[in-house]
């Protein structure tokens, strides 16, 4: 009996059958071998390669010829997600620090990844985007306001 | 020497400072706040003192909490590792009070060095080369300011004269310029440092971060261990240091050492220090600032010399000497180090925190790994996400390098998005591999290249090996598989 996954490479779904020791994807034919913890053989036309592939949460991760690769198990149902595994929209600090500026209000529609809150902790500035589309609502965080790792601060309703 | 030594500090760093104590058979103490109870550092100190929620400022920087936890132990030294409290007078002098020996400069050398201002003057008298600069107190008209940024010649750079970090900080190239920014920048400074004082200071452009490794003895004698070549930064972070610097010919490097260890020696610096200096192209050297502690990237120095910087710091606390005289101290060949961060680089390197499923670190000859976690770690939320330091060493720079990027290509991290893939990219990069960069080369296109060569889709043979990974997930878990498994559609035994 064989299984398909579907795996979410950055916005791309891609699907991959699993029959025994075979794997299909995009039409072509790669043969697998476990090799315990975490290590894996394939194999097609361009030779061998040992790669390392790990299931953790809603995401598998894979490390191989030296570039590492992050997919989303698609076929749970799981969405890549921002720093934390946010399917609420909650937008949450990342780590402990100050709000440098924010772009939306109370109400504000929003779309999928628009910058929204830009934060600095661990003396840079990063960036939180949009989880969803959707509205703002419960926003808590204003300018110069310091939040701890994890505070939440505004939610985006779908 | 110390019979037991407390590690104020998390993580990597702590792991290090363990790691000596228990080969000179001294005690070793870790302290840990309620989200590291279950952290390496703790599992691997003889003993473990909870001082403290996650909070950083009620567990890693609670003076008392620290002194008390030190007390109750029986240590009588403190090791304050990088960061937290390591540059902070009034932890040092707390703990000096406490009749502890606290492993690092004396309180006043930690607020001289503190303070910008004060630091470099302490430069200036010790005949350090600095930046030529001007300090206009906040009544001093946008007129004479104009004047003295054209004496300092342009492009300048107009900071807070309070500040630091890089915060409010201006480039003006021209007089028009500067007379535009000024009152911005006094009215920046003003609200973040309740002072409208301002700097200018000379920009020098394209330049090198070069450092001088010291240890000093307290009492005017200090040695060098040559220098590092920190150049490699991302919004003033380190990413990847090296030694011997690729771009100061001996000439530079000699000089930079003998004017760092006049420095060291006019305050009569105690313990372990870094002078960082910036190197223009034109080979001119300028003091930055002194690091008055040990540094995150001290292994490479380590590597080079074969001298453990750690013993000389205790070896200074305890008995007030230098472990060897200078003639002792000799660089062999070449070291280069990456720092691990969990950090996402597709993200604007945004920091990542969760559960590190699988933790794999290489194995190959003069390669160092300083972790801080292993396989089943926590990364939390409230702390700087590093999570190891990979070094290598090679008779040359060239092979040194290459030596990193096969140490890298066999470290594997999963469960938390790391840095990992971009340093592999960063070791391999013709540009830096040749030498030629400065601190401005990795945001002026470094970071742009790995973006773009990170665009294609990922290959198959990644897929077929996340796909295996995941199948036997996915079997377990058939309700889900719903609405994307066509085979559904013909019920639960429709696929024999």
């Amino acid at each position: 009996m064989g299984s398909l996954v579907n795996l979410n490479d950055r916005g791309r779904v891609r699907s991959v059958s699993v029959e025994g020791d075979t794997v299909t994807v995009d039409g072509k034919s790669i043969h697998v071998e476990t090799l315990g913890d975490g290590r894996v053989r394939v194999t097609d036309a361009s030779g061998s390669h040992v790669a390392w592939a790990t299931g953790e949460g809603k995401r598998v991760f894979v490390t191989l010829d030296g570039r590492d690769y992050v997919f989303d198990a698609g076929s749970r149902g799981a969405r890549r997600s921002q720093t934390h595994e946010s399917a609420s929209g909650d937008v949450a600090m990342p780590m402990p620090g100050l709000v440098i500026s924010v772009s939306v209000k109370d109400g504000d529609r929003v779309h999928k990844g628009q910058p929204l809150v830009v934060v600095e902790a661990m003396k840079m500035e990063h960036t939180l985007r949009a989880p969803r589309d959707g509205v703002v609502r419960r926003l808590t965080a204003g300018p110069d306001k310091r939040f701890e790792g994890g505070a939440i601060l505004l939610e985006v309703e779908s | 020497m110390f019979k037991k030594v407390l590690i104020a500090n998390r993580g990597e760093i702590a792991c290090r400072v363990i790691a000596t104590l228990r080969e000179h058979g001294i005690g070793s103490v870790a302290v840990y706040s309620d989200a590291d109870a279950q952290a390496m550092h703790v599992r691997t100190a003889d003993e473990a003192v909870r001082i403290g929620p996650p909070e950083a400022r009620q567990s890693y920087l609670n003076i008392e909490a620290l002194i008390e936890a030190a007390r109750d132990s029986g240590a009588e030294a403190i090791h304050p590792g990088y960061g937290f409290l390591s540059e902070n007078a009034m932890f040092a002098e707390a703990v000096e009070q406490a009749g502890l020996g606290f492993i690092g400069p004396t309180p006043g050398q930690s607020r001289g060095f503190g303070d910008k201002r004060l630091a470099r003057e302490a430069a200036r008298k010790a005949g350090v080369p600095t930046v030529a600069g001007y300090e206009a107190r906040s009544e001093v008209s946008d007129r004479s300011l104009a004047t003295e940024a054209g004496r300092l010649g342009y492009p300048v750079l107009i900071k807070a004269a309070l500040g630091g970090g890089g915060k409010g900080m201006t480039i003006v190239t021209s007089e028009a310029e500067l007379l535009a920014s000024a009152p911005s920048a006094r009215r920046v400074a003003l609200a973040a440092f309740g002072d409208g004082s301002l700097y200018l200071e000379k920009l020098i452009e394209r330049p090198r971060h070069v450092e001088i490794q010291l240890v000093g003895d307290g009492q005017g004698g200090a040695v060098h261990f040559f220098e590092r070549e920190c150049s490699l930064q991302r919004r003033h972070q380190k990413v990847l240091e090296e030694t011997r610097s690729p771009g100061a010919s001996d000439k530079v490097r000699v000089a930079m050492a003998e004017a760092a260890l006049a420095l060291a020696r006019a305050v009569q610096y105690r313990g372990a220090g870094t002078v960082e200096f910036l190197l223009a192209p034109d080979e001119r050297f300028y003091f930055l600032e002194v690091n008055a502690r040990l540094q995150v990237e001290h292994p490479v120095t380590e590597l080079i010399t074969a001298q453990d910087l750690v013993w000389w710091q205790l070896v200074v606390a305890a008995e007030g000497k230098l472990v060897a005289p200078q003639e002792a101290i000799a660089a062999r060949g070449h070291a280069v180090e990456v720092r691990v961060y969990a950090e996402n680089p597709a993200e604007d390197f945004l920091p990542q925190a969760g559960r590190l499923a699988r933790v794999v670190w290489p194995r190959l000859p003069f390669v160092r790994v300083d972790a801080g976690v292993e396989s089943g770690a926590e990364i939390p939320l409230q702390y700087d996400p590093i999570l190891a330091k990979i070094a290598a060493w090679g008779p040359d720079r060239q092979s040194a390098w290459a030596r990193l990027a096969s140490a890298l290509d066999q470290t594997v991290i999963h469960g938390v998005v790391t840095n990992l893939d971009f340093l592999r990219a960063l070791t391999r990069d013709p540009e830096l591999r040749a030498g030629h960069f400065d601190t401005t080369t990795l945001e002026s296109g470094v970071i742009e290249r790995y973006r773009e060569s990170r665009s294609e889709p990922a290959p198959a043979l990644a897929l077929a090996a996340a796909a295996l990974a995941e199948a036997p997930r996915v079997a377990l878990a058939p309700e889900v598989r719903r609405a994307t498994d066509p085979f559904d559609t013909l019920g639960p035994w429709g696929r024999s």
